[in-house]
């Protein structure tokens, strides 16, 4: 009586409440300390309604709907509960409302041509008006990670990511498998997308498989699986990382999208989008899979979720075979989150409770 | 056939320690015009440039124009064994894999001399336009190297704005705000306490304390800075070398969104491969969607990254306990 009711008692209270707006004062439950709780109504959209679902925060009593909150509870946690301004949050990522621009976007690379002579100029002229300049196209090769030179630390990494393996029920694999009852192996060929698949260079390939055998020994991308209480598992950059690193592959169980229309997994990826699509497939990292899965989306439906992202997610025939590769897109820093953009171009995957 | 010999040898040990920290590996390229570098550093936000002029030599020979690959701590630490009052010898063969430095005490009785290993470094060469600045700040480098420290005690970002007032640093942090304002200032003692401004147009831009930080290393070559400033440009943070050159530092400024997308939209880079954006596709396939659409709540957990699902899982099964 004398200590606060959890969020979880009082939310039990109020479904027997009536709604608070109209009448307040007919709660049932006698006790003064709930009056207080009667007329509160949710922080974000700002009505009282579906008071069953309206989370009290334990520290500052502000009310939120399960299904405003971000992430989206489903039921009503045991214990105890706080909001987001009193949840101890250490993965505040402000939106910087500035960007730092690349001594490249300014100064071109002198090597040739009057066509170089012309940037130049645009450059000039963008001091006049802010036009945009022209950027050449320079082809950039893909950059193998570099792990962590501390081998501790690099225990440290791959402890985490056992952690959220064993937290997810997933085994380990760092490959493409393709299961007996799902597709095999012989249905994952480039040649079926539609539209043509992007051919991985031959230096990138070695890059990639350069990457693979560093896996091997031990030599890990520096990344490290944490828990955020508002994000759930997610991935952050254990060392600098540069622009145009492959991060890692998306690996999982290969199975046809036929196969999986009924299923409500959230981690599946496109493999292969072919002309006929009883043949498409798809990587369900549900029971088998690496890092990829934990490293979370962005927001696709604000500003600022763009921003946010720092990883692309890039399909590659490789020697005949689709493979999803993470790269990064710009330099990472220590410490930074990963986000990559769920969703390429057929904006399909609902983002917008996303963080 | 190289061979620099530089009488003061302290200036090439100050340029190195104010080099190495911001770029690794970089290529000096020596020919008839002097000895130069050109490199950005690891992050491609800041380029450093650095002259110095054969006519600062004592003796310059330099049969072919050639570019030699170097680890900068390596040379810095080799140049560390110099001592200040040395005479310092650069000499390379063409088509060697090796550079040698050669430092002589001014006494000539200690001759020391270091060889050490080239590197093969591919670097582009960028090409930076002679421009007009709008704002032109001249002010003693000691100062300047203050107010950047000071500065990032309180914040990571500088902004500055260049008004007639004079030139105005700020920044704002945790802890609160902070602004430094120096005016023109011509009437001091010596020449190089004072502080001068040339202002075409007023301008203000934002730039990351860290780098600045890292520039100021180069305070020891010379008395005075010179910042030239011009909107949405890099900044350029000069460190004349005494009568034999300079190191310029370019710092690319952090604009507002919209400057960028006009940048970025035009970047080839991210669009030319139309398959490499597209092809991430949604992950929930939209046979889907409609499942999702029908049960609101539900489609919390798919929604939510996969490893909150695992959050809401876990609540659900403590639930279930109960």
């Amino acid at each position: 009586m004398a200590s606060r009711p959890t969020a979880r008692m009082v939310l039990r209270r109020r479904t027997q409440a009536p709604k608070p707006v109209e009448n307040g004062s007919e709660s049932e439950n006698g006790s003064g300390s709930d009056s207080e709780y009667d007329g509160v109504s949710c922080e974000e959209c700002g009505s009282g309604d579906f008071a069953s679902k309206l989370l009290l925060c334990d520290k500052c009593d502000k009310g939120y709907h399960l299904f405003c909150l971000r992430p989206i509870l489903v039921s009503v946690p045991k214990g105890s509960w706080f909001c987001h301004s009193c949840s101890n949050r250490h993965n505040k990522l402000k939106s910087f409302p500035l960007v730092q621009t690349k001594i490249v976007d300014f100064f071109r690379i002198q090597r040739s041509s009057d066509s170089r002579s012309k940037l130049v100029e645009d450059y000039r002229k963008k001091r006049r008006r802010p036009s945009s300049i022209v950027i050449s196209k320079k082809r950039r090769r893909l950059l193998p990670f570099n792990p962590s030179e501390d081998p501790a630390r690099r225990l440290e990494q791959m402890a985490s990511l056992a952690t959220a393996l064993t937290a997810t029920r997933t085994e380990f694999s760092n490959e493409l498998t393709y299961r007996p009852g799902m597709a095999p192996r012989s249905a994952n060929r480039a040649a079926l997308e539609l539209g043509g698949m992007q051919v991985l260079s031959k230096e990138d390939n070695e890059t990639l498989n350069l990457c693979q055998s560093m896996m091997e020994t031990g030599e890990w991308p520096p990344l490290m699986v944490v828990f955020d209480p508002q994000e759930g598992f997610t991935v952050e950059a254990d060392r600098f990382i540069k622009d145009l690193t492959i991060i890692t592959e998306y690996v999982g169980d290969v199975d046809y999208l036929k196969n999986r229309e009924n299923d409500d997994g959230d981690s599946m990826m496109t493999l292969l989008s072919a002309t006929d699509t009883s043949k498409s497939l798809v990587i369900c990292p549900d029971k088998r899979s690496n890092i990829a899965r934990f490293i979370n989306g962005i927001n696709n439906h604000t500003p600022v979720g763009r921003k946010k992202q720092n990883l692309k997610c890039v399909r590659f025939d490789v020697n005949g075979q689709c493979r999803v590769l993470l790269i990064a897109n710009r330099d990472i820093r220590k410490g930074e989150r990963l986000y990559y953009d769920y969703n390429g171009y057929e904006n399909e995957y609902p983002t917008e409770h996303f963080v | 056939m190289l061979e620099l010999r530089l009488v003061q040898g302290s200036l090439l040990k100050k340029v190195l320690e104010s080099v190495k920290d911001l770029v690794n590996d970089a290529n000096f390229d020596c020919s008839a015009t002097g000895f130069s570098l050109q490199a950005m550093d690891s992050s491609h936000v800041a380029l450093v440039a650095l002259l110095l002029r054969s006519e600062g030599f004592e003796h310059y020979r330099c049969d072919r124009n050639l570019s030699m690959g170097m680890n900068l701590n390596n040379m810095a630490k080799m140049l560390k064994c110099a001592g200040n009052d040395d005479i310092v010898t650069i000499k390379a063969d063409d088509g060697g894999d090796t550079v040698t430095f050669m430092f002589e005490s001014p006494t000539q009785d200690k001759i020391a001399d270091f060889e050490m290993k080239l590197m093969d470094i591919d670097s582009e060469h960028l090409g930076i336009p002679e421009a007009e600045f709008q704002a032109i700040v001249r002010m003693p480098s000691a100062e300047f190297a203050r107010i950047c420290k000071d500065l990032s005690s309180i914040g990571d970002t500088v902004v500055i704005s260049v008004t007639k007032e004079g030139v105005k640093f700020s920044t704002r942090g945790d802890i609160g705000t902070a602004n430094i304002v120096c005016r023109q200032n011509t009437t001091v003692d010596k020449p190089e306490d004072a502080t001068v401004i040339e202002m075409q147009e007023p301008v203000s831009l934002t730039f990351a304390l860290r780098y600045m930080n890292s520039f100021t290393k180069a305070t020891p070559l010379s008395n005075q800075v010179t910042i030239s400033l011009s909107s949405e440009l890099p900044v350029v943070v000069e460190y004349k070398v005494a009568e034999m050159g300079y190191i310029r530092f370019y710092l690319a400024p952090k604009l507002e969104e919209d400057d960028i997308e006009n940048q970025a939209e035009a970047r080839p880079e991210v669009n030319k491969k139309p398959k490499e954006e597209p092809i991430v596709d949604a992950k929930p396939i939209s046979e889907i969607k409609p499942k999702l659409e029908v049960k609101p709540e539900d489609e919390s957990k798919p929604q939510i990254e996969s490893t909150t699902a695992v959050g809401s899982k876990e609540e659900i099964d403590l639930m279930d306990d109960e």
